[in-house]
């Protein structure tokens, strides 16, 4: 369980990043961060490993507190930034150095992961292209086995094919115990892997809610004409015609689609946690 | 008046109606030992939670079985309640959508059965 008590972060402090943010997120799920550039993604997950402290408020990964950064607490989250650094060293050199010093670390997976990601082989790892990097970077990341994992544009640099095999191990390698963040601006890479999904925007959780929720209570529908009804959220026009969220009033559910989702948290906020709060299995 | 254009299926009744189809197409006989949950996620590269949901409704259907510790079955009988089941889906929402285009084109009875006859024929000789 990751949780966030009053949590305040900001690097200037007449502009705030966030502010008083209480957030509960628990193990055995896949989660999506999303938010426009510069809104701090990547400063909340680095608040998370105890790269950045919070400006106020406790935050709280297990029973650790990341700010501590006590040895037992850093061998159990791994951190994938979006660029990942790399020594001039060899592959072999990197994992016998790193893998020490988390005790999960199976070798054996990370012989597996790096090939089904087609790691090239090299005697140093300046070699390799950045895209190739990553995916280095990632296999080791999920070889060490962490309790959690937080992912910063995984699927930047890579390859059509590492992409489709990076959501194949994200779905082989997730387990009850584990929680795994994506933040990401790549919403059809990873779309059907996600369980919850967490919008920041200016600093506020415009949206905290599972993926079952949300399509519980929406519909993401497409019409070739504008729509006036009443239970409409948001829509906007598209090539032929009108995409549109609304109120969920049948049985059925429509996929999640997120990139509609998200413009409907930003354009709409106030409408959107309405509909979603008169959910009967409210899990916000 | 409103018409969905797109009012496509949840990812995890998509997987289940692949399931379906499986079976009506003979490649998973009852009493077959299908992906387990993991598995099948990692196939279609989904998360593990929704081939869960899946598998569920699948069973809710009485159409997979689980044994403990070896894995999900297909069930006894299977194919005929799958069929029911397309059955009472086709009358339900895609014959409406071919009568509606027939009225719109003033299409009659023996219209739609000579085309019918027409398929079989072209489907026999293929076949053939």
């Amino acid at each position: 369980m990751i949780t966030l008590q009053n949590f305040s972060y900001s690097y200037k402090k007449e502009r705030p990043i966030y502010q008083d943010l209480d957030l509960e997120l628990p193990p055995g799920k896949v989660y999506g961060l999303f938010g426009k550039n510069g809104e701090g993604k990547s400063t909340l997950l680095k608040n998370m490993v105890g790269l950045l402290y919070p400006t106020k408020g406790v935050i709280k990964v297990g029973n650790a507190i990341p700010k501590e950064r006590k040895p037992s607490f850093l061998a159990d989250v791994f951190m994938i930034p979006e660029e990942v650094y790399i020594p001039s060293i060899s592959p072999m050199s990197f994992v016998r150095t790193y893998g020490a010093l988390y005790p999960k670390f199976s070798f054996d997976h990370f012989c597996e992961y790096q090939d089904k990601l087609d790691v090239p082989e090299t005697k140093n790892l300046k070699n390799l292209s950045f895209g190739q990097q990553k995916k280095f970077y990632i296999a080791f990341a999920l070889a060490c086995n962490t309790s959690v994992v937080l992912m910063d544009e995984p699927t930047n640099g890579l390859d059509i094919p590492s992409k489709s095999q990076f959501r194949k191990l994200i779905a082989a390698t997730m387990r009850d115990d584990k929680i795994y963040i994506i933040s990401t601006h790549q919403v059809r890479d990873l779309d059907m892997l996600l369980d919850h999904i967490l919008i920041v925007n200016r600093g506020e959780l415009l949206l905290n809610s599972s993926v079952g929720v949300i399509t519980e209570q929406l519909a993401f529908n497409f019409y070739p004409q504008r729509q006036e009804h009443a239970t409409v959220i948001w829509q906007e026009e598209v090539v032929g015609g009108y995409a549109v969220v609304e109120q969920n009033m049948q049985e059925t559910e429509t996929p999640l689609n997120l990139e509609q989702l998200f413009n409907t948290s930003v354009m709409a906020p106030d409408k959107l946690k309405e509909a979603l709060l008169s959910s009967k299995t409210t899990v916000l | 008046m409103s018409i969905d254009f797109k009012k496509s299926n949840p990812i995890y009744v998509q997987i289940a109606y692949q399931i379906h189809d499986k079976v009506l197409l003979g490649e998973y006989p009852e009493e077959t030992k299908i992906l387990s949950i993991r598995e099948q996620a990692i196939k279609f590269e989904v998360n593990p939670n929704t081939v869960q949901r899946s598998y569920e409704l699948l069973q809710q259907q009485e159409l997979i079985y689980t044994k403990r510790g070896l894995g999900y079955f297909i069930s006894p009988g299977a194919k005929e309640k799958i069929k029911i089941l397309r059955k009472e889906r086709f009358i339900a929402l895609e014959l409406p959508v071919i009568f509606k285009n027939m009225l719109l084109l003033d299409m009659n009875e023996a219209d739609l059965i000579r085309y019918l006859e027409d398929y079989k024929k072209t489907i026999k000789q293929k076949n053939a």
